[in-house]
C-alpha cells in the first residue's frame, strides 16, 4: 500500500504535465472582464499549490517507500491537505464549466447554428 | 428532492460529472501499474493494480447513479440522448470487463509481471472507457447537457410537442392562430419546447403571462425552453445571456442579436401562437 501510493502520486505528477500546458490556454482564451477568469485563476494558484505539496510529498517517501509498511504521519497529512485543496479547485473548475459555460459549444457552435437557422431563428452574422 | 441531491443542484455542477474521475482516475492507475510491472520488477505493481480495479468498479456503479438519473432528464428527441444511450452501454460492457478482469486477477494476487489474460481485458476496458468518457464531455461540451441546469427552477421539457402547420385560410400574410396545448397545462416558470412545422418555438409562462419566442440563443445557440423563467425575462442556461421575452430584447450578453418572438393568445382555454411569421421556416425566405 506505501508503495502503491507512492506510485500513484508520482503517475499523479506526470499527468499535470499535460494538463497544466491546457488548461493555461483555456484558461488565456477567457476575455479579461468576464468573472471565469478570476475563477480560473485560483483554479490554477491552487493548482499549482496542490503540485508542489505532492512534489514534497514524494521526496519524503523516496527514501522508505519500497520497504515501510505503513505512511509516516506527516506525509499522510500532507496528503489529505493536498486532496482536500484539489477538491476545492476541482469544484472551481466544474463552476467555470457547468456554471459559466466556459468551452461550452466551442466547437459545436457551427452545428447548432445550422440547427437554429433551420429551426427559423434568429441567428448573428457569420464570422 | 432526491432527484435535485442526485443531479448536484446544490453543488451548482452535475454529480454524476464529480464521480466518474474516481473510476477513471482508479482504471487508469491500474493499466499504468500493469505497464509498470512489465518494465520493473517490484512486487506490489499487480496487487496494485488488482485493489484499483476493485475500486473502479465501485465506484464506477456508484457513478451509475445519478448518472441514470441525469439520461431520463435529457428531452426525448435531444441529439445527446443517443450518445447517452451509448455512453451508457459502454460504460456497463466495461464495468463487466473490469468485474470480470478482477476476478481472474483474485485467484492469484502475486505475479511480478501482469499475465496476458488480465493485461488484455484491462487494454480492452480502459479502450471502451475512454470512447465512452470521450462520449460523456461530448454531451457536456457539445450539447451543453448539464451547463446551467441548476439555476433552472422547474422541469425542463421531456419532449417537443410537434404541430403540423395547418393549410392557409384567409387572406395572404394574415395572422393565423394556431392551437397548441391546453393553456392550463403551463405552469409558472415553466416552459414548453414546440416544433412547428420546421420553426422550433418556446412557450413560457412568466407572471401569469405566456410569452413565444426562438429556442435557440443568438450567442452559442443554447436551448432557452432550459433557461430560467423569471419576471418575463429568460436566461440562456449557457452563458448567462438574458433576453426580453415580450420583445426579445437581449438585456444582458454575450448575446448581441435579438431574439424572434411570436404573437401568443389564449383562445378557448388554448395558447394559441401566430402563424404568418412562423409558417416561413429559415431556408424558404
Amino acid at each position: 500500500m506505501v508503495r502503491l501510493s507512492f506510485w500513484a502520486i508520482v503517475l499523479g505528477l506526470f499527468a499535470t504535465l499535460i494538463a497544466i500546458p491546457t488548461g493555461l490556454i483555456d484558461w488565456l482564451q477567457i476575455k479579461k472582464e468576464k468573472p471565469a477568469r478570476k475563477i480560473g485563476l485560483l483554479h490554477m494558484g491552487l493548482n499549482l499549490v496542490v503540485v508542489a505539496l505532492f512534489v514534497a510529498n514524494a521526496k519524503m517517501r523516496l527514501s522508505g517507500f519500497r520497504f515501510d509498511s505503513e505512511v509516516e504521519t506527516g506525509q499522510l497529512v500532507l496528503s489529505i491537505v493536498g486532496v482536500v485543496l484539489l477538491a476545492v479547485s476541482a469544484w472551481l473548475g466544474g463552476m467555470m464549466v457547468y456554471d459559466y459555460g466556459i468551452g461550452v459549444a466551442r466547437h459545436s457552435k457551427k452545428k447548432w447554428r445550422t440547427v437554429a437557422q433551420n429551426a427559423g431563428a434568429n441567428v448573428p452574422d457569420a464570422k | 428532492m432526491i432527484k435535485h441531491l442526485l443531479q448536484g443542484k446544490p453543488l451548482r455542477l452535475p454529480l454524476h460529472a464529480i464521480l466518474v474521475h474516481a473510476p477513471i482516475g482508479l482504471f487508469t492507475l491500474s493499466l499504468l501499474l500493469d505497464i509498470g510491472s512489465h518494465f520493473v520488477s517490484f512486487e506490489g505493481l499487480y496487487s496494485g493494480a488488482f485493489y484499483c480495479i476493485v475500486g473502479g468498479v465501485v465506484t464506477g456503479l456508484v457513478a451509475a447513479i445519478p448518472g441514470l438519473v441525469d439520461y431520463t432528464d435529457i428531452r426525448r428527441d435531444h441529439p445527446a440522448k443517443k450518445k447517452a444511450r451509448w455512453h451508457m452501454g459502454l460504460n456497463i460492457l466495461m464495468l463487466a470487463i473490469y468485474a470480470f478482469d478482477g476476478w481472474i486477477r483474485y485467484q492469484d494476487l502475486y505475479p511480478l509481471q501482469t499475465p496476458p489474460l488480465p493485461f488484455a481485458l484491462s487494454i480492452a476496458g480502459f479502450v471502451i472507457l475512454s470512447v465512452s468518457g470521450y462520449l460523456g464531455g461530448a454531451m457536456i461540451y457539445d450539447d451543453g447537457i448539464g451547463v446551467g441546469r441548476h439555476r433552472r427552477r422547474t422541469e425542463t421539457p421531456k419532449e417537443t410537442l410537434g404541430i403540423a402547420v395547418p393549410p392557409q385560410r384567409g387572406a395572404e400574410g394574415a395572422l393565423r392562430f394556431v392551437p397548441i396545448v391546453d393553456a392550463e397545462l403551463l405552469h409558472e416558470g415553466e416552459t414548453l419546447r414546440v416544433e412547428i412545422g420546421d420553426v422550433v418555438v418556446v412557450i413560457a409562462k412568466s407572471d401569469g403571462e405566456v410569452f413565444a419566442f426562438q429556442e435557440f440563443c443568438t450567442h452559442r445557440f443554447g436551448p432557452l425552453s432550459e433557461g430560467r423563467v423569471e419576471h418575463g425575462i429568460v436566461q440562456c442556461p449557457w452563458h448567462r445571456s438574458c433576453f426580453e421575452m415580450r420583445t426579445g430584447k437581449v438585456v444582458q450578453g454575450p448575446a448581441k442579436v435579438d431574439l424572434k418572438t411570436y404573437p401568443v393568445e389564449v383562445r378557448e382555454g388554448k395558447i394559441c401562437i401566430a402563424l404568418s411569421s412562423v409558417a416561413a421556416p429559415a431556408s424558404s425566405r
